[in-house]
């Protein structure tokens, strides 16, 4: 019985991680080939954060294991790593992140609850916030930096923005990341739910 | 010659090798950096060589060097300008962003499923090597489940009466019904009394046993 359980869990965590990887492979490399990763600046990563965030708190009703969301976001990162697209880095280093991120907010209790996965898929998202500098900076060093000095002074005398306006923009960005994720840590709870009265009911 | 007959940790040295030289070169010596790690995989890596065939990649690559020059260029009419310390931060950025793409394309192009069920095995991480395993089989079956139930939705006008619902319609029915195809592989590997926990292989079973009796019996064996 408990090799059974213990079985069970492993295939869960596949599954889920399998589910994570094919959107990572299938709409990521799609997404990223619409919006080139120096154009895009919003909203690639917020889709794509939303997503694994939501299948991952999922999984994690399933397979409630201090730890199951960081190996459902390791398959994830593997498959992403294995299969195609150009630009592999970013996408597995955020998914490693935002899988440690929600465990953090799940920390205290093996089981999840409601405001656990809110705060889960709260901290996930803010993850897609800072990702993007990160990235920025690591791909494209300290130039990018400067370019972006430079630019912010010259929209400061084109546009009017200063400082304190450039501020209020970044922190909005960040507000609408971290409502996005307690919305996908809500529809996480939610659909868990759902499908377990769903595959309960086709059990029988 | 292929790189993918020489070790893993071939792969692994020339990564943290060409990272480290990336973070702490600058200036020409990208040049050099990014120059080694093309020759590399031009000649040892086909993978990375289809990469480099794409259009797309080389754009990614040059965008850095369009925008410095782009956003930070004068326009002092009839010609547009760009000052030689501009053009050089965008090249920087182009080179520096070339290394470490190639450092990562050639780390990861040698990996398989299969090698990385077989070094977690070694490790002592059966049942991550099994979910592995799970994962990668369980995406055939995913794409065609997906398929399934979105023309079932879709041909019952769902997407375009109630959206909200039927993206959640949509999800529940593909959770639910790969859940259900898992429980069928937990009792195969059930049946065959696989154990995650264990180091090294199962033990042989009481079938195992009396088909090696039989199999003593048989003719071809004298």
């Amino acid at each position: 019985m408990k090799q059974a359980t213990q079985i069970r869990m492993w295939v869960y965590i596949g599954l889920f991680g399998s589910l994570w990887g094919a959107v990572e492979m299938t709409l990521g490399s799609a997404l990223h080939l619409v919006f080139p990763p120096l154009a895009n600046t919003f909203l690639v990563g917020l889709i794509m954060t939303s997503i694994g965030c939501s299948v991952a708190l999922t999984g994690r009703r399933f397979v409630p294991r201090r730890g199951s969301i960081l190996l459902i976001g390791l398959i994830a990162a593997i498959l992403k790593a294995i299969g195609p697209g150009t630009v592999k880095i970013g996408p597995m280093i955020a998914i490693m992140a935002e899988s440690l991120l929600m465990e953090a907010g799940l920390l205290f209790r093996t089981e999840s609850t409601r405001w656990g996965c809110i705060l889960a898929g709260m901290l996930a998202l803010s993850w897609n916030f800072f990702h993007r500098f990160m990235m920025m900076g690591l791909l494209y060093g300290k130039g990018i930096a400067e370019i972006a000095v430079r630019m912010a002074g010259e929209a400061d005398g084109v546009l009017g923005l200063d400082e304190q306006k450039l501020l209020v923009v970044l922190i909005v960005l960040l507000v609408i990341r971290l409502l996005c994720g307690a919305l996908c840590g809500l529809a996480a709870w939610t659909l868990g739910d759902r499908i377990r009265r769903r595959v309960q009911h086709e059990s029988r | 010659m292929s790189l993918d007959r020489l070790a893993g940790w071939l792969r692994l040295t020339v990564f943290v090798l060409s990272t480290a030289a990336v973070m702490l070169v600058s200036g020409w010596h990208l040049l050099g950096v990014a120059g080694l790690l093309l020759g590399i995989a031009v000649l040892f890596d086909p993978p990375t060589r289809r990469l480099l065939a794409k259009l797309r990649f080389w754009l990614l690559i040059v965008s850095p060097l369009l925008v410095a020059v782009i956003l930070l260029g004068k326009i002092k009419p009839p010609v547009f300008t760009v000052s030689p310390e501009d053009l050089k931060l965008g090249l920087e950025m182009s080179l520096r962003a070339l290394a470490l793409i190639l450092s990562v394309q050639l780390l990861v192009s040698g990996l398989t499923v299969s090698r990385i069920m077989r070094r977690f095995e070694t490790y002592g991480f059966k049942g991550l090597g099994f979910a592995l395993g799970i994962a990668q089989n369980m995406l055939s079956t995913l794409t065609e489940t997906v398929e399934a139930i979105f023309i079932t939705i879709r041909l019952r006008g769902g997407f375009r009466r109630r959206p909200l619902y039927a993206v959640g319609l949509f999800l529940i029915s593909l959770i639910s019904s790969t859940l259900l195809q898992a429980d069928q592989v937990v009792n195969a590997a059930s049946a065959r009394a696989f154990d995650p926990s264990s180091r090294g292989r199962n033990p042989p079973t009481a079938a195992h046993e009396s088909g090696r009796r039989v199999g003593r019996r048989l003719p071809l064996h004298r």
